[in-house]
């Protein structure tokens, strides 16, 4: 090649002082003399899916965000979650390093819930004869019609889905072929859950990317530069301090580098199963652990958790089942309750964390190309269906916006029978479940033929007589605004 | 969080809340007649003259000389919250209420401005001003015009995915510094479009050809490396590299892997340096003081690029500024001149006047049918702030049309039934002919139904009051002390509401000596557009529902206003809402407040008294022409100048 002619070009010169013999200033970028990998490696990273679930519902107060947030349209407003000093509320309180990375979405209703329904979950309809155990009446959940989709698969995956559930025989996964529902299957334990997703893999590691320590390189160029910008006499006090918090965020950046993240790779993890006796939580752990190594691995890319415990070693549901429906207006009651709802959340939050801290192919982080959704039974302490509890992490690639406390209900608020006990109201649910198909890259085509008169999802308004939803007839499988970024 | 909702006025439903509950638990007589209540607040406000010369007279001398003429509320209540730590340690400050300070702001808002002559050196006179970073529109348009369209395609969803400056309330609310959040972003929005443009042989011989005389990576020389780095280097810098910088960059190229690995890490690295994150302004260092320079010719391309467009200097800037000849006070006007016949600085003014409107705030419909009388509303909402949109470019780029244009024009580009219905008129075979005229009683930008509509079908007198008085008049108001906020729910009875129409029933509620200091500034102005419904339709009587859709009670609309207190020497009183817009046209505030607007969207801060010749030549020119308006804050000679904040 003509660069490489001639005694010494002053390309080769440079080549020779950067190999850490006179230019220290650069000498980070020593560590990214890499060499290319094949162009697979940079091809996007899968988007994948978790859905988690939990009983019953959430005391509105403990919650929400405490924070009204600027109107972005008529009845939606928004806030961003950063903007909160101190806890998002007592229940996000493990969520302090993700207020970036999660939504708080306030004010979807399911428009028919009578009683607990694992069924709104993800189809979006109530279940046969309003009993918890039953099939949903209609249609299927969101996991399925987005796992059988080839534009989600284009190849067909090893498993399609994990599912978990400490009751194998309650999840809220249905499938419906040909008309015919059916509850799709869970397994109950972290030992059965390893087994379902590894059983048959050989373990081999794809090879690494450097790309981590390119960022690594570029940063210490960031610091230098701004370091000597911050210098210059025609800045301000003010300006100065400015690019001193630029450099702040580029050392915490450099740090959160070059931590221990997990290296990209595949391999068969080690878990140490949960055995009796044992604080409850671990289960948990381990079917992060799973899952996180599954999507490493790209076995799954979708993964069902309904977490039906609530406390390390209380297991007694009728407890439970009693306070949630516990008035607020008891102070020792929701206290108790929070610290149930915590420690659920807490469980959301390792999963959450741990995807965060797992780095991509492309050296993303993993939970950016994810989709993290929680939900509930149930809205609050009432057997009601507005304002459904929903959390979502990790946004898909850019597909969802993240960070926000987006509140849905209508203003002024409304509330069924003028009872301000209950949730106000807000809009249909089912505009968040379409959202989430439409950001796995369904079209409506494929989602569409699950629900009442060419539209997805349940849409009774059975419970309402002032017209709440009326003015969602026509829209409300459309995808929903501010949230869903297309 | 909800009290600054209030502050800023940005929440309009929200602010309705506060101010209609303004008032101590009145009680309603059963033996009142409605007709003795003055709409206008008669008790004297807050004294803030008097506040002013207890507080701070002793630092910032007497109020008619005070260096601190026309400071807000906003801007007084920071000072005393901790930004001036001096302010923030005396006990008589703190102490302060908000509707003290918004007493106090408004004497200062009255007192003279200082007397500038504007005129020769005194033209250059500018604000300190902050090192600014790019906003998330000037980003996402850097790249644009730095990457080749499909790599942009790709990088687009993490450009979207940006965190959102939230500049709604008040472009103070800017923040402008880049976050944990934002370093990250930036760091994968490098790194994908560095992986992007190198993704293919075909791609990197493509960019590396755009920026340099090669055509192919695999064969280039050091000399290739070199053009390449300058000229990349001259569009991301936004000025061409000092021969140290160059050294840097060729260093950084050789110590890569092969040669696409090496462009791949030249480029991550060029797209997050700092030079082409902010806008740098440190002038020549031969000029002028650390403090107080002119800024370079390429500084300039980038200040007028940037303003104009959001986004870098176009090729031809680059020579103006490589020769100078943008310095020229002649050849810049020149420039200017070419640069406001460009589609991308309409683009921009089209995202000013719907941020200085608030049209992306403007609430949906109401639903009640009866009020609606048959009325569809569906997409009216959109189809109102559609048509206000082609006024505004009808009057501004159309008609080359004046402040008082805009203010008084009939013209009407409704498209459908519905809203051709509220503005009164036949809908036109052609409805951008411009031939539609409203009815009589309505004309202008105010008296169309994005600022008069809610989603409930009574008005909010109070919302479109305080409405016009920030964002038409650009006068400070208070907040309200949520202290002081009491609820009157006598006034909110059915009884209550057969008894008084609405402006009578918020006139009771604002009634009591803690409110007035802000709402007899805010509810003559609201009260002088009762003559239009919630919807934006013209009335004559106000009728009233109950949560059933059924009339409880109708009151004749009594147009007449007086105490509009606009400034001095306009008429005080109207007769109607068309006449109260006609005053707002003639004054001397409405234009200034026009071009205060642009100074405050432009710049991303409110102007204070330095910028006092700038703003006032735009003020002048939007009273002739509201688009020279926007050309005359570049082409102002103080475009040049650069005062460093301490």
């Amino acid at each position: 090649m003509s660069h490489k002619k001639g005694p010494l070009s002053r390309r080769q010169f440079l080549e020779q002082m950067s190999l850490g013999l006179s230019l220290p200033l650069y000498s980070p970028l020593l560590l990214s003399l890499l060499s290319r990998s094949a162009e697979a490696q940079m091809a996007a990273p899968p988007l994948r899916f978790v859905f988690i679930m939990n009983r019953n519902g959430q005391k509105e107060d403990t919650y929400y965000p405490n924070l009204p947030g600027d109107q972005q349209a008529p009845n939606l407003f928004a806030a961003r979650l950063g903007d909160i000093v101190g806890d998002i509320s007592p229940v996000f309180a493990s969520f302090g390093s993700l207020k970036n990375k999660i939504s708080i979405l306030r004010g979807l209703d399911s428009t028919h819930i009578t009683d607990h329904s694992r069924t709104s979950f993800l189809v979006g309809v109530s279940q046969r004869d309003n009993k918890e155990g039953n099939l949903p009446i209609f249609g299927a959940s969101a996991d399925w019609i987005i796992e059988k989709s080839p534009l989600f698969y284009p190849q067909t995956p090893l498993k399609r889905a994990l599912r978990f559930s400490i009751n194998a025989g309650r999840g809220f996964s249905f499938s419906n072929v040909g008309g015919n529902i059916s509850e799709l299957s869970y397994v109950n334990t972290d030992r059965a859950l390893f087994s379902e997703a590894f059983t048959g893999v050989s373990g081999q590691p794809t090879p690494g990317l450097d790309l981590n320590q390119r960022k690594l390189a570029v940063s210490d160029w960031m610091i230098n530069s701004l370091t000597r910008l911050k210098s210059n006499s025609r800045l301000g006090s003010m300006d100065k301090q400015r690019l001193q918090q630029h450099l702040d965020t580029i050392h915490s950046l450099k740090q959160s580098l070059g931590s221990p993240i997990k290296p990209a790779g595949c391999s068969v993890p080690t878990v140490n199963y949960f055995t009796s006796g044992q604080q409850r939580r671990r289960i948990y752990a381990n079917v992060s652990d799973i899952i996180v190594s599954a999507f490493v691995c790209d076995l799954t890319r979708i993964a069902c958790v309904y977490v039906e415990d609530f406390h390390d070693t209380n297991t007694d549901y009728s407890y439970f089942h009693g306070l949630s429906h516990s008035s607020p207006a008891s102070a020792a009651d929701t206290a108790t309750w929070t610290s149930h709802s915590r420690w659920i959340a807490d469980r959301v939050a390792e999963l959450v964390t741990k995807l965060d801290g797992t780095l991509d192919a492309d050296g993303s982080r993993m939970l950016d190309n994810t989709v993290v959704v929680w939900g509930n039974e149930i809205s609050n302490y009432w057997h009601r269906g507005e304002s459904l509890p929903t959390m979502v992490a990790g946004g898909g690639r850019g597909k969802l916006r993240m960070g926000q406390y987006i509140d849905y209900r209508t203003r002024p608020f409304r509330y069924y029978a003028n009872r301000s006990d209950f949730p106000a109201v807000g809009r249909p649910y089912t505009q968040f479940l379409a959202s989430l198909m439409r950001a796995a890259g369904l079209p409506s085509s494929e989602y569409e033929i699950y629900g009442h008169n060419g539209k997805f999802g349940e849409f009774t308004r059975q419970t309402f007589d002032n017209k709440e939803y009326d003015p969602y007839i026509a829209t409300r499988t459309d995808p929903l605004p501010f949230f869903y970024l297309g | 969080m909800w009290f600054r909702i209030i502050l800023f006025n940005a929440l309009l439903f929200a602010l309705s809340i506060p101010f209609q509950n303004c008032g101590p638990g009145f009680k309603v007589s059963e033996g009142l007649k409605p007709k003795v209540i003055a709409l206008d607040s008669t008790l004297p406000p807050v004294d803030g003259k008097a506040l002013y010369a207890q507080n701070c007279a002793s630092c910032h001398g007497a109020l008619e000389n005070s260096v601190k003429s026309r400071r807000t509320a906003e801007q007084i209540s920071t000072a005393i919250g901790g930004g001036v730590p001096q302010m923030a340690a005396l006990p008589n400050l703190k102490a302060l209420t908000s509707q003290q300070v918004g007493a106090i702001a408004k004497a200062l808002d009255m007192s003279p401005p200082q007397v500038i002559t504007c005129t020769g050196s005194q033209e250059l006179q500018t604000s300190p001003s902050d090192l600014q970073r790019l906003t998330k529109v000037q980003l996402t348009n850097t790249y644009k015009d730095l990457l080749p369209d499909d790599v942009f395609q790709l990088v687009q969803p993490l450009l979207t995915s940006l965190p959102e400056e939230n500049l709604a309330d008040s472009v103070d609310r800017f923040n402008p510094s880049y976050t944990l959040t934002y370093t990250e972003a930036l760091m994968n929005l490098a790194t994908q479009a560095s992986q992007a443009l190198t993704a293919t042989d075909q791609r990197l011989n493509q960019f590396l050809s755009r920026h340099s005389s090669c055509m192919n990576f695999q064969s280039v020389t050091d000399a290739c490396v070199l053009e390449f780095i300058r000229r990349l280097g001259l569009r991301v810098f936004r000025r061409p590299l000092t021969s140290n910088e160059v050294l840097a960059h060729e260093t950084l190229f050789a110590s890569g892997g092969d040669t696409k690995d090496r462009f791949q890490l030249l480029l991550m690295t060029m797209l997050q340096s700092p030079e082409m994150l902010y806008h740098f302004e440190f002038g020549e260092t031969s000029q002028g003081t650390n403090t107080e320079f002119n800024i370079s010719s390429y500084e300039l391309a980038s200040r007028l690029s940037y303003g104009m467009w959001d986004s870098m200097p176009s090729e031809s800037m680059w020579a103006w500024a490589e020769g100078q000849q943008i310095l020229d006070p002649v050849q810049r006007n020149n420039l200017v001149q070419q640069m406001l016949t460009q589609p991308r600085t309409k683009e921009k003014a089209v995202r000013f006047l719907e941020h200085w409107l608030g049209l992306a705030r403007v609430p949906g419909t109401p639903t009640n049918a009866i009020f609606l009388k048959g009325i569809n509303t569906s997409g009216l909402r959109d189809e109102m702030i559609r048509e206000t949109l082609q006024y505004l470019d009808h009057v501004i780029w159309q008609r080359n049309g004046s402040y008082q244009t805009l203010l008084t024009s009939d013209v009407s580009f409704a498209r459908t039934p519905a809203l051709a219905s509220i503005y009164g008129h036949a809908l036109a075979a052609d409805p951008n002919a411009g031939t539609q005229v409203m009815a009589t009683e309505r004309q202008g930008l105010l008296l169309r139904a994005p600022f008069l509509i809610s989603s409930e079908d009574k008005t909010h007198p109070l919302v479109r009051g305080a409405a016009l008085r920030r964002r038409i008049l650009c006068d400070s108001l208070g907040a309200p002390d949520p202290a002081a906020i009491g609820s009157s729910p006598e006034l909110d009875t059915v009884q209550a509401i057969q008894q008084y129409s609405q402006a009578e029933r918020l006139a009771l509620k604002t009634k009591p000596a803690q409110c007035t200091s802000c709402h007899a500034q805010i509810n003559p102005l609201g009260f002088a557009l009762e003559s239009f419904d919630s919807l934006g339709r013209f009335r004559t009587t106000e009728i009233n529902y109950d949560s059933n859709e059924v009339v409880i009670s109708q009151h004749l609309i009594n147009p007449s206003v007086s105490n509009l207190n606009i400034e001095v020497g306009a008429p005080n009183a109207s007769l109607s809402a068309k006449e109260f817009t006609s005053i707002v046209a003639a004054s001397e505030k409405g234009p200034a407040c026009f071009a205060k607007q642009i100074f405050r969207f432009y710049r991303l801060r409110s102007e204070v008294a330095d910028d006092h010749c700038v703003v006032s030549a735009g003020s002048q020119a939007a009273r002739v022409s509201l688009w020279s308006s926007f050309g005359k804050y570049f082409s102002h000679p103080s475009i040049v100048a650069k005062k460093v904040k301490p």
